[in-house]
């Protein structure tokens, strides 16, 4: 951690704050640590959400009173705990949803409440926070590890800077990071050469598998609708997510 | 666009005026420092507004 993180947080403990527990419980970093001390979203941090830039990464950064934990280390999962905290502590665990009626295919709105949100369990890492598995394919067994919060916004930046007109290799990218270990090695250019040589199947699989077993919040939410059908939707961090009033 | 979907995560201008207006109020009513405006967590900020306006229409 950086020197100018590490003060910033120390300097932060005398400020209230509340411990948020961690979906992932600690397991997928080297400190363990099962919950976060974060502070209240105050005026300033209103100036931060008005501004631009990585307004996310900004918000964690000043909001995280940990000095040994950085927030891009963070999994996806534990990032949206954080921010459900800062948001219900603000303004309230009520969020407005635009929502369009499946029979009708007209918009209406929803209120729902973001107050107890279940975690979704999946199977338990091993102690080093990696999975192991099997390819239904290829028959290689791997060994996987979640993405960070950080490695996502990478593999969205290096998309971005991609040239236009070239398909974008976001699932490779995101390979790359995910799997650790092919049939025991741990070589760099054996993994890459593996994931290059990846059939389709094991690729999905990987991509489900992941979607179960990564620790995180069950943000969806079952509505009646107007023509009063059920309708169950996930509950996004849109645009108004950090938008209630105005 | 970021992961999470927040390419938009962020408050309008609209909202500023709020947060101003908060503070005029704040100061007016409380005498509260920008200061410590600045700091105090939002809930509270709420949460005082809201007080003194129940109070005071109780009256």
């Amino acid at each position: 951690m950086d020197n100018e993180s590490r003060e910033y947080s120390q300097q932060n403990f005398s400020i209230p704050h509340d411990v948020v527990p961690l979906p992932s419980q600690g397991i997928f970093y080297k400190n363990k640590k099962k919950s976060l001390k974060v502070g209240y979203l105050t005026a300033t941090d209103e100036n931060i959400l008005m501004g631009g830039g990585d307004v996310t990464m900004n918000l964690l950064r000043t909001k995280i009173y940990e000095p040994d934990i950085k927030a891009e280390d963070l999994l996806e999962g534990d990032v949206e705990a954080v921010l459900i905290f800062l948001r219900n502590t603000a303004f309230g665990p009520e969020i407005t949803l635009n929502l369009t009626d499946p029979q009708t295919k007209k918009p209406f709105q929803a209120t729902v409440t973001l107050d107890q949100l279940n975690i979704v369990k999946g199977e338990t890492p091993s102690e080093d926070g990696t999975f192991i598995t099997l390819l239904p394919k290829s028959q290689a067994t791997v060994k996987l590890k979640p993405l960070t919060y950080g490695e996502s916004v990478e593999i969205n930046r290096m998309g971005e800077s991609y040239p236009q007109g070239r398909v974008v290799p976001k699932i490779t990218w995101r390979l790359q990071k995910e799997i650790l270990e092919v049939n025991g090695s741990t070589d760099k250019g054996e993994i890459a050469k593996f994931i290059e040589q990846m059939p389709i199947a094991d690729s999905k699989f990987i991509k489900q598998f992941m979607e179960k077993n990564e620790p995180k919040l069950d943000m969806t939410r079952t509505i009646i609708t107007p023509s009063g059908e059920k309708l169950t939707t996930n509950v996004g961090f849109g645009a108004d997510f950090f938008r209630p009033f105005f | 666009m970021s992961v999470l979907g927040l390419t938009f995560f962020v408050l309008s201008s609209d909202y500023r005026k709020g947060q101003i207006d908060e503070f005029f109020y704040l100061k007016t009513l409380l005498n509260i420092s920008y200061q410590d405006f600045l700091i105090m967590p939002i809930f509270i900020r709420k949460y005082l507004l809201n007080k003194w306006l129940e109070d005071n229409q109780k009256t």
